[in-house]
């Protein structure tokens, strides 16, 4: 024997079917306010910059190219002026004769245009430990010491060492 | 001025069961300003109560109109509250005239002060929730407007710096190219020091020189200075001095990339 409801018990459904209904829209709307309208298109452009960036740092060396620390970042006057300066303190440090030394801008090379060589020039006289130990400490300077020519020539007790060189800066 | 208390039995309208007795008591304030006698007849009412004040519901009505100089005329009504069941009115004689008496709000009136207060309850509540919610999605709005923009803030720096170092990675790739035959000052130094412990303990050097990824020593005698096996040596085919011989160095790799001449001469 089933049990009819009551029309009080369907009001009282009726009412929480509508209250449901209710909170469903009300969640929805305040959904939609609580999210900037252009939520999705910007998520998604910020998807694909962050694509971008990680194809665009990706190692790119080839066998035998030279890392990006080769390269100066700095402005290539100011390495200019900065090799001079390292040159003439760590050979008056190691007690070197500076008999000459030269830095300066060269043009920039046809292949590649943003890059700027600046060329060093030096030639310094002490023992054979100091000199060999200035072109070490260059050696492992950053950015990188490309050399032309380097001449190293005994006198009496001392050795003199020349070198011309260049560093390239980066645009 | 208290008066006699008298028991009325009410009027009931219509067919009111158990309608609470009323009790009445006719007061009369002494002339003075309206307000000081309704106080006055306020006070009269409470201190002449039949029974105590906790045990009544009472009210007070003025029977005559105001007038200056003249006593007031009041009315004390009284029902014992455990009496009162509902709200109901009643006609009460005092004083040769007939007073409606009413204890309590009427049904109709209540239910619909009941309502009206459930309506408003509802519509502040509703209002409160609504107004919360708004509030709580414009906030939440808010922040991620300012989380997607410093998002996009670091995006857009972190793309910059990732294109500047893919420039920088070309250009270093390109460095290769550029240098032609320069090396790096590591590499050459690297030749000096084979030089350094290469060479026999008689040979007589007299200068070292690279250029261009090729190496050559001077060297009095016309022996080898070098006793390592592992670079190919040879020397130049006329002294550059007297007793002075110029020596090419190849590199080691020469050794296997046969034949190949390894004799660069330099110098005058």
């Amino acid at each position: 024997m089933t049990r009819k409801p009551t029309p009080k018990a369907i009001d009282v459904a009726i009412a929480l079917a509508a209250g449901a209904a209710g909170a469903l829209v009300l969640g929805v709307a305040l959904s939609a306010l609580a999210t900037p309208h252009d939520f999705e298109a910007r998520t998604a452009a910020l998807g694909e910059k962050a694509s971008r960036a990680e194809t665009l740092l990706r190692p790119v060396r080839d066998r035998g190219s030279f890392g990006v620390e080769a390269l100066c970042t700095r402005d290539p006057m100011e390495q200019a002026k900065l090799l001079h300066e390292t040159v003439t303190a760590e050979a008056t440090s190691a007690g070197l004769a500076l008999d000459s030394l030269e830095t300066r801008l060269e043009p920039a090379p046809e292949i590649s245009e943003r890059v700027t060589p600046v060329r060093l020039r030096f030639s310094v006289t002490g023992s054979y430990e100091a000199t060999v130990g200035l072109a070490a400490l260059l050696s492992r300077a950053r950015p990188q010491v490309f050399v032309d020519s380097l001449d190293l020539v005994p006198k009496v007790s001392n050795v003199t060492l020349s070198i011309s060189g260049r560093v390239y800066c980066g645009a | 001025m208290n008066l006699p208390l008298r028991e009325v039995e009410p009027q009931a309208e219509a067919a009111a069961p158990a309608m609470p007795h009323i009790f009445v008591r006719a007061l009369s304030t002494p002339p003075g300003a309206p307000w000081e006698q309704a106080r006055a007849a306020r006070l009269d009412s409470r201190h002449g109560a039949p029974l105590p004040l906790a045990e009544l519901m009472h009210q007070v009505r003025r029977l005559d109109r105001w007038a200056p100089g003249q006593p007031g005329r009041y009315a004390a009504f009284y029902i014992r509250a455990r009496e009162f069941r509902e709200p109901f009115e009643s006609s009460v004689e005092v004083d040769g005239r007939t007073v409606r008496v009413k204890f309590g709000a009427s049904s109709p009136d209540l239910r619909r002060f009941q309502g009206a207060g459930a309506a408003l309850l509802a519509i502040t509540l509703c209002g409160a929730i609504l107004g919360t919610g708004v509030t709580l999605a414009l906030a939440a709005r808010r922040e991620a407007e300012t989380r997607l923009a410093a998002e996009e803030q670091l995006a857009a720096s972190r793309l910059k710096l990732a294109q500047a170092h893919r420039d920088r990675s070309n250009q270093a790739r390109d460095l290769r190219a550029l240098v032609g035959h320069a090396r790096p000052l590591g590499e050459v130094l690297g030749d000096l020091t084979w030089v350094a412990t290469s060479k026999t303990p008689e040979a007589r050097l007299t200068g070292v020189h690279w250029e261009r990824g090729l190496l050559a020593v001077e060297a009095r005698g016309e022996q080898p200075p070098f006793l390592a096996v592992d670079r190919p040596i040879e020397r130049s085919p006329k002294p550059l001095r007297a007793g002075v011989w110029l020596w090419a160095v190849g590199r080691p790799q020469d050794l296997v990339e046969q034949p190949r001449p390894v004799a660069a001469e330099l110098g005058p």
